[in-house]
């Protein structure tokens, strides 16, 4: 079991903020905390459909900075009870923010559906 | 916890059930599966309940937790799934399998889609399952999403016919993409690949959650709450500041380690808060798996325990309290934080929450000159340290400053025209369109008006009255937002503002609990109560009500209205006099319209109040928690007002007993009526209020500000019915008051003198007879009326008696014994006047006649000389004074008053003969007594010695003695340290008496050594003059020196310099003119001098000193 073929653990985790805290943005769909580089280069790994990536006015618009605490959530799916407290279960493994504020300004369409 | 238990036992039975059905509706026979659902089912059985977290449908689960059975779920629930595709795939599926399907949440989504497909109401259905599904277990969300998030919206509506139609498109297309699958499916022949799509599938699923809202959240976060077979949360300690950088860190070793191949950490999560200083949060079932993730962590503490967070305490911690934050918008009030315009306020125009920047409208602060000094290129000329005043922007000034302005650019970010100066500064109405950081700026509580007004200056910058109020309503209306707490209360005086009734006036009967107001109106047709929306009202004063003012700045004051303005009304304060405008709806009625604030703990208004150091103040205006001090520092013209909190105000002055000495040296007491001779306020009369060291405060009619108080010098004023000149009958003991501060009140002084003068002659013949001395005394304080024993006040030491070496404060005073505060401790005693010595005398002018008289005449004098009179003028007067006492006297006495003030009258009187000097033959036997003893204190010596000793120590000191007065006093060589100067005539009221150092109008330097009668010439030595700190200084005078005969107007006072010595040319409370010290030093306007006669340090206006030159 503990050995594992890398490449499939990488797969699902999201590399967390390069620069902490005054760069760092979060999320506002899903509560992912990166930096807007990394927003920009990545897009949000758990919400698709906002599109963030390569969309710098998306990535403002959809993400804020005024987040408190930071959850490192380090083990898949519902494992963690923080994770399922928090809700964040089904999100990949990454950093997240405890809390933040605002909310989608424009209404974010559905999901595409499957690619 | 029994639902969840409940819960996993549905799921497991479901499966069980489920996978039964396949394999007998599907008729498949695959063995491999059948054996290891079967053992799956028992396992599951096995499992504990709280672990049932871990098999989630969805694939992707690592293990990261390390537990075998996980990882062994997943594989099973992958092949359930496998399975399941193949199933699909290959067959219809039956309808009754769908129908349990509903409850089953192991149940794919192409079967549920089959479900949607057979009717419109499949949505319907759905709904009801979700609400069993809610008490099954949240996981199923991660299985059945993807079609809750697209049916999500239609759940809670009624379907109308395009939903419908739309739903049904939907459901097409997803039919068709099934299809598509399908034939992907039959394509992969290799399960690894059908493994990877599911992966794909499920993780592609997962993310398209995101946004969604979580619809069960109430119910599913009750389920959620810890047990105990959840991990665990330990609490590490980590450096401070470093929480946030450590929880990442954790994350980035996750990483790491699982891109180098190696086990992953045994924990969960990490979690730090913000508010959280030097902890951070780690999830896992076991310390030392805590302890082992930490390893290689640069910012934790491994020294300092991990310790466990109790159960119960988990959820607390890492939930974060929802603070209600106001939210900076568009209109808001704010204040800058930093900057140029710190504390400003400043309007919201635009927010960009998302990169948390806002537009604001400001009252600039440019600097022209510095911007200029920039479009120049000046370099390296800093800014100016004085921050630039508020003022609109000004075009003309930018003009005169050649700044280039771009006007009339269209700002894309506003929507709006806009003025740009030097390309960065944007303009618009005036006011600068500042965009800054949303940290930057804070909330404001509303505004005052007169800050509003001060905003509004921008817009009302070249508008006459009427606009500026037009300003001032739409301001009001700018603010109204906080109508909502507006209070009304019973009795107000309401306008209705809304509705059919606009206009409407009435009066509040209640307020009920719901915020609404029931008014009576005042009408005299209505007479039924009406129920208002506090925002359908506005409070409403008619001109002359009396109001008080709840909000704000002038928060308390009373006043009455004087003209309402819309929504402002204009208020006159009765307390400070002054108009202001406030805003209806911050005052209320004051039915007690003489109550008003007017105290501050024990401080009153008008009150004298110590404060920090050496200031004393009158309150002259109580605000909230804030009183306003008119300062001693202050003069008539430029009064200090100081704001000072109650703490600041260290204790309450009397000014009962204390007085001051007016332009003519009459006594000032409190209540006395003055006028003002000099400044802004001449004429002006009022009251004393207070005296303080020779400060008034006087409450003035007619004048306007600070309610009427002004605070000035003494000697700038004039008592009212002033004693100038009034000497009545011609006594000389009422002059000689006078000249001391003492001014006669009565034509009883006259006889007091008389009486004194008898009492002290007693005294003299009795030589240590205690028994008429009290007499004198007795009269003298009987005959003063008013004002208090000069004693009172005075420092004395006890000599004898239970009290002996307690030095104390006298507070009162009786004929035979005195009440002293004592030094050493806090209690007030009685004593017997003959206990008490006389250590120092406190710098009183009363002292001569205050101070009992002490058994053995002569001897106190001998002792502490300076007790006896301090003061050259008092000292001449004593001598003769003393020598009227001699009977033999007494007739050529009367008629010539004062000899020693009318020297001119006195040279040609043959009695002079050897001039009062030497004049002893007068003195009876006790004073040549004192001779003897005066001799070894030449400075004491005054006019009591004889005149053999005295001429020689200073014989110019005696104008009075003809022989003395002229005698060269070069000729002295006996060093004289407290010299008495030469006397001047009595008629000579100005400052140039002798001994002063003067500049002559031709710039020569020099002295006064005698003044000519009435001071029309003046006899000036000339000296030498060396420039010291660029200042001429008269070094030294030739004993040879010429001397000139100049009239006042050629003479100029020379101001004395630190530490030199000086005379006092004016007389001032302390110490009178001519008496002579030592300057101690200059503080300001003050000098502080300690005088030579008595030693004691007293403060005089340095308008008052002079520079005395003395060889």
């Amino acid at each position: 079991m503990e050995a594992r073929p890398p490449a499939t653990v990488d797969a699902n985790f999201i590399s967390p903020p390069t620069h902490s805290d005054k760069r760092s943005r979060a999320c506002i769909g899903c509560k992912l905390v990166k930096t807007f580089d990394q927003f920009i280069e990545d897009g949000c790994e758990n919400c698709q459909h906002l599109a963030l990536k390569d969309d710098r006015e998306r990535v403002s618009e959809c993400t804020t900075t005024s987040y408190s605490g930071v959850v490192s959530l380090l083990s898949d799916e519902n494992a963690s009870w923080v994770g399922k407290w928090l809700h964040l279960g089904k999100y990949a493994c990454g950093c997240y923010a405890l809390q933040l504020q605002g909310s989608l300004i424009t209404p974010v369409d559905k999901p595409v559906g499957r690619t | 916890m029994t639902r969840v238990a409940h819960g996993a036992f549905t799921k497991n039975t479901a499966k069980a059930i489920r996978l039964a059905d396949e394999r007998a509706e599907d008729g498949e026979d695959d063995s491999d599966s059948g054996d290891d659902d079967g053992r799956e089912t028992d396992e599951r059985r096995d499992e504990p309940e709280g672990d049932d977290g871990e098999d989630d449908a969805a694939d992707n689960d690592d293990g990261e937790d390390g537990e075998d059975d996980g990882s062994e779920d997943e594989d099973e629930d992958l092949e359930n799934e496998l399975e399941e595709l193949r199933g699909n795939g290959g067959d219809e599926i039956v309808g009754e399998r769908k129908a349990r399907a509903k409850r089953n949440r192991y149940v794919d989504d192409v079967a549920d889609e089959d479900d949607d497909d057979e009717d419109d109401g499949g949505a319907k259905k759905k709904k009801k399952k979700r609400g069993v599904r809610g008490f099954i277990d949240d996981e199923a969300e991660a299985d059945d999403s993807e079609e809750d998030e697209e049916d999500e919206g239609e759940e809670d509506e009624q379907l109308d016919d395009e939903e419908r139609e739309a739903l049904r498109r939907d459901m097409d297309t997803r039919m068709h993409a099934r299809m598509e699958n399908q034939g992907a499916f039959e394509r992969m022949d290799n399960e690894e690949e059908i493994e990877r799509m599911i992966k794909e599938r499920y993780a592609q699923q997962r993310y398209a959650d995101a946004g969604r809202g979580q619809i069960d959240d109430s119910v599913d976060q009750q389920a959620l709450h810890p047990t105990v077979r959840d991990p665990k949360l330990w609490m590490v300690t980590v450096k401070l500041g470093k929480e946030r950088e450590t929880t990442v860190c954790l994350m980035q070793k996750m990483i790491n380690l699982a891109k180098q191949g190696k086990p992953p950490m045994q924990i969960f999560s990490a979690v730090c808060q913000d508010h959280l200083k030097g902890y951070i949060y780690v999830e896992a079932h076991r310390e030392d798996h805590v302890r082992k993730a930490l390893q290689g962590l640069r910012h934790v503490y491994h020294s300092k325990p991990i310790r466990l967070v109790p159960i119960k305490e988990m959820v607390d911690s890492i939930s974060v309290v929802q603070k209600e934050v106001a939210v900076v918008k568009v209109d808001s009030w704010v204040r800058m934080r930093t900057g140029v315009y710190k504390g400003d306020l400043a309007q919201v125009i635009d927010v960009n929450y998302a990169d948390n920047q806002c537009t604001v409208k400001l009252v600039p602060r440019i600097d022209y000159q510095h911007l200029a000094d920039k479009e120049a290129g000046v370099k390296g000329k800093p800014k100016s340290q004085v921050r630039p005043p508020a003022r609109p922007f000004s075009e003309s000034e930018a003009k005169r400053f050649n700044l280039p302005l771009e006007k009339g650019r269209l700002d894309r970010a506003f929507h709006d025209v806009v003025d740009i100066l030097c390309g960065t500064t944007k303009i618009k109405d005036g006011y600068h369109l500042k965009t800054c950081s949303l940290a930057t700026v804070k909330l404001s509580e509303t505004p005052t008006l007169d800050e509003l007004q001060r905003f509004a200056v921008g817009e009302d910058v070249d508008t006459e009255g009427g606009a500026a109020n037009g300003a001032l309503a739409a301001l009001s209306k700018a603010v109204g937002a906080r109508k909502t707490d507006l209070k009304f209360m019973t009795g107000d005086q309401v306008l209705i503002v809304e509705g059919d009734l606009r206009n409407l006036e009435g009066v509040v009967e209640r307020v009920d609990p719901d915020g609404r107001v029931v008014v009576m109106p005042s009408h005299k047709e209505l007479n039924e109560l009406l129920t208002f929306k506090p925002e359908q009202l506005r409070k409403h004063f008619k001109t002359g009500s009396t109001v008080r003012v709840l909000h704000g700045k002038h928060e308390g004051v009373v006043g009455m209205v004087v003209k309402v303005d819309r929504d402002v009304a204009h208020i006159f304060s009765t307390v400070s006099n002054e108009e202001f405008q406030v805003f209806m709806h911050d005052l209320a009625d004051s039915e007690e319209a003489t109550q008003r604030i007017d105290t501050i703990g024990e401080f009153a208004l008008h009150d004298l109040a110590m404060l920090d150091g050496n200031e004393v103040g009158c309150i002259v205006r109580v605000e909230k928690d804030v009183a306003f001090v008119m300062t001693n520092a202050g003069t008539s013209d430029r009064p200090e007002i100081k704001p000072v909190k109650l703490h600041d105000l260290k204790k309450k002055l009397f000014s009962r007993n204390i007085s001051a000495q007016d332009a003519h040296m009459d006594t000032i007491d409190q209540g006395s009526m003055v006028r003002i001779i000099d400044g802004k306020y001449k004429d002006a009369t009022g009251t004393v209020e207070h005296i303080y060291k020779g400060t008034l405060w006087i409450r003035a009619r007619h004048v306007q500000e600070h309610g009427g108080i002004v605070c000035i010098r003494s000697r700038n004023c004039v008592a009212h019915g002033g004693n100038k000149g009034s000497q009545i009958g011609g006594g000389v003991a009422a002059q000689m008051m006078s000249a001391s501060g003492l001014p006669p009140k009565s034509p009883a002084h006259a006889l007091l003198a008389s009486s004194f003068t008898s009492g002290l002659r007693g005294d003299l013949m009795a030589q240590g007879n205690q028994a008429p001395r009290a007499m004198p005394m007795r009269a003298f304080a009987g005959g003063r009326g008013r004002g208090r024993d000069p004693l009172i006040g005075q420092t004395k030491k006890i000599r004898s008696g239970v009290y002996k070496g307690y030095v104390g404060r006298i507070i009162d005073v009786t004929d035979s014994t005195v009440r002293m505060e004592l030094q050493a401790q806090a209690r007030t005693i009685t004593v017997n006047r003959e206990h008490l010595d006389v250590p120092q005398v406190a710098a009183s002018r009363d002292s001569f006649l205050s101070r009992p008289p002490p058994s053995g005449f002569d001897a106190p004098w001998a002792r502490t000389p300076a007790h006896y009179p301090q003061t050259p003028a008092r000292a001449g007067g004593m001598t003769p004074m003393h020598g009227a006492m001699t009977p033999a006297r007494e007739a050529a006495w009367n008629p010539q008053q004062t000899p020693a003030h009318m020297p001119s009258e006195w040279q040609p009187t043959s009695t002079a003969g050897t001039g009062w000097g030497s004049a002893t033959g007068y003195t009876p036997g006790g004073f040549g007594d004192s001779a003897a003893l005066a001799g070894p204190t030449p400075g004491a010596g005054y006019g009591v010695t004889p005149g053999a000793d005295y001429t020689g120590a200073t014989p110019g000191g005696y104008g009075i003695t003809p022989g003395g007065y002229d005698a060269p006093r070069v000729e002295d060589p006996v060093p004289v340290p407290a010299a008495p100067v030469a006397a001047w005539p009595e008629d000579y009221m100005g400052r140039f008496i002798p001994g002063v150092v003067v500049r002559l109008s031709s710039g020569a330097q020099g002295y006064v050594t005698s003044v000519g009668p009435g001071g029309s010439t003046f006899q000036v030595k000339i000296g030498t003059v060396r420039v010291r700190d660029g200042v001429e200084v008269l070094e030294t005078v030739p004993k040879t020196a010429q001397e000139e005969t100049v009239t006042e107007d050629e003479l100029e006072i020379v101001k004395p310099e630190n530490k030199s010595r000086v005379i006092v040319v004016t007389a001032a409370e302390g110490a009178n003119r001519g008496e002579t010290g030592r300057l101690i030093s200059i503080d300001g306007v003050d000098g502080v001098l300690r005088l030579d006669s008595s030693s004691d340090v007293v403060i005089l206006d340095m308008a008052c000193l002079a520079r005395r030159w003395h060889e």
